[in-house]
């Protein structure tokens, strides 16, 4: 079981309140994904639950249980490092076996669940090795190895994938979701990176300076998000904001309308401009609009390849179901 | 001589434990501030590893602090065995003949009747010759990378 609950947990460091109160509840099993900008209080938050970092204020509840005093080793959670911190004097089999010592198992015990563990995340070809005879991903499977033993109410992920090339992370981000299914222990992971946000959560808790923006499922955020913030936070390339006179239009103050979600036409459309930079991915193509007499340029992403140059002129069409409109205070407008 | 006074008023000159608490007292500084940048320089993500894997405070030391403190501990232990070994000024103004230690012995070789080249190059040799052989057997653990592997 790993129901956590966060009631009006707060942090500061001195004199500066870097977690103002904040309520939060995970469900047994799963798996959310802390999103925010840099200095958010994500790993603050996550270290909290950790028992790493003392609240200044609140009640942590985990399972029903008031955890708030307890040592971080008396609440049952794993964490996985995004510096992976294997110990290096001992071997990958140590590593893992180091928190089942701790617990007093027996070696036959140990021996069970390491095998197993090792099984599970191929670790069985270095198992005698020292880390620091590892590369980065062998590295940061055997950390996730050393948290799947102890079979914790719930795993802490802080960054993990961060410090690995793209081709590696997408097959961890694999791994790890595919463990969530095999394992169905609730799991918190903090990341920077949309697309693992995005495939990964089952809901999204957008961060910013410690307060909580929205939390939903990451179609949720897309679809319906709850202000400007969490508009332009989620989602890749950003949506498109555009305040003033065109806003008045729909009688909102800032309308929000998603690159992907703009039609591009040579001939005929509801917004001139001309066409700036284009990236072409092969799948998709962004391009970024000037002189659109928005008062912004716009991002435009068009599926497949578009031969569009630079000093083109364009028209652009928001497709007016998707389109998002903000009131004075950034909320969503129905 | 001065220096030697308060030994003798306590009746502890020329014996061996006034010279290791003096060299002891002596070497302190260093081998405090020694360990302590070893310890500090252990990454604290580790520590709070060994937290989370369940660890006591007790564990915690015995367990991870301490072993990878092992290259830190070894080489203050050389550098400070280096430091007493080579000691010349208490030691040979607190002891005499049943104390002294090798730089005493040295020393003994620059007398009035003139200097014992010969003599005292043989010694000096000799003296250096176990911290030499030391230095040579423990250079792997002084010279180890203190946290190769756990952090990238
Ligand atoms: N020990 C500390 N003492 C003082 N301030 C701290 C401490 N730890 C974190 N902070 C501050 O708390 C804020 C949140 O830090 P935190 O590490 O939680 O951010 P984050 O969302 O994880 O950022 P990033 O995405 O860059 O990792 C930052 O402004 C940081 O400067
Ligand atoms: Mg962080």
């Amino acid at each position: 079981m790993g129901r956590i609950t966060l009631d009006k947990v707060a942090k500061r460091f001195g004199e500066v309140e870097v977690i103002p109160p904040l309520d939060l509840t995970i469900e047994d099993g799963e798996f959310v994904v802390f999103v925010g900008p840099s200095g958010c209080g994500k790993s603050t938050l996550l270290r909290l639950i950790a028992g790493l970092e003392d609240v200044s204020g609140g009640e942590i509840r985990i399972d029903g249980q008031n955890a708030t005093e307890l040592p971080p080793a008396k609440r049952g959670l794993a964490m996985v490092f995004q510096s992976y911190a294997l110990y290096p004097h001992m071997s990958v089999r140590k590593n893992i076996a180091f928190p089942l010592k701790m617990a007093g198992l027996s070696e036959d015990e140990q021996k069970k669940r390491i095998d197993n563990a090792a099984k599970i995340l191929n670790l069985t070809d270095y198992i005698d090795r020292r880390p620091g005879q590892l590369s980065g991903g062998q590295r940061q499977r055997v950390a996730i190895g050393r948290a799947i033993v102890r079979e914790p109410a719930a795993f802490l992920f802080d960054e993990p994938l961060s410090n690995l090339d793209a081709a590696l992370r997408v097959g961890m981000r694999l791994e790890i979701t595919e463990l969530h299914d095999r394992l169905k222990t609730t799991m918190i992971y903090v990341t920077h990176d949309q697309v693992e946000a995005m495939t990964m959560a089952d809901k999204i808790v957008v961060l910013r300076a410690g307060h909580i923006e929205q939390v939903g499922t990451p179609l949720e955020l897309y679809r319906a998000p709850r202000n400007v913030f969490v508009a332009g936070f989620i989602g890749s390339p950003k949506m498109n904001l555009i305040a003033g006179a065109e806003a008045g239009k729909h009688g909102c103050k800032t309308i929000g309308i998603r690159p992907e979600h703009i039609a591009v036409s040579p001939t005929e459309g509801t917004w001139k401009g001309r066409v700036g930079v284009s990236e072409h991915l092969g799948s998709d193509t962004f391009f970024y609009v000037h002189d659109t007499g928005l008062g912004e340029d716009l991002t435009v992403r068009v599926a497949g390849e578009v031969e569009l140059h630079s000093g083109d002129t364009v028209y652009l069409t928001p497709d007016a179901d998707k389109l998002h409109r903000f009131d004075d205070t950034g909320l969503r407008l129905a | 001589m001065r220096l030697s006074r308060t030994p003798k008023y306590f009746g502890v000159l020329d014996s061996r434990i006034l010279l290791v608490v003096i060299l002891m007292l002596i070497n302190l500084p260093i081998i405090i501030w020694m360990l302590y940048t070893y310890f500090k320089e252990i990454p604290v993500d580790i520590l709070e590893a060994a937290r989370m894997d369940g660890a006591s405070l007790k564990n915690e030391i015995l367990y991870v602090l301490t072993p990878m403190a092992v290259p830190g501990i070894a080489s203050t232990i050389l550098l400070n065995i280096i430091l007493a070994w080579n000691e010349a000024f208490w030691t040979i103004i607190l002891t005499t003949v049943n104390a002294a230690p090798l730089t005493a012995f040295i020393a003994s070789y620059s007398s009035p009747e003139g200097l014992f080249y010969a003599k005292l190059s043989a010694a000096s040799t000799m003296a250096i010759a176990p911290i030499l052989i030391m230095g040579w057997f423990s250079q792997k653990q002084l010279v180890r990378g203190l946290t190769f592997g756990a952090v990238k």
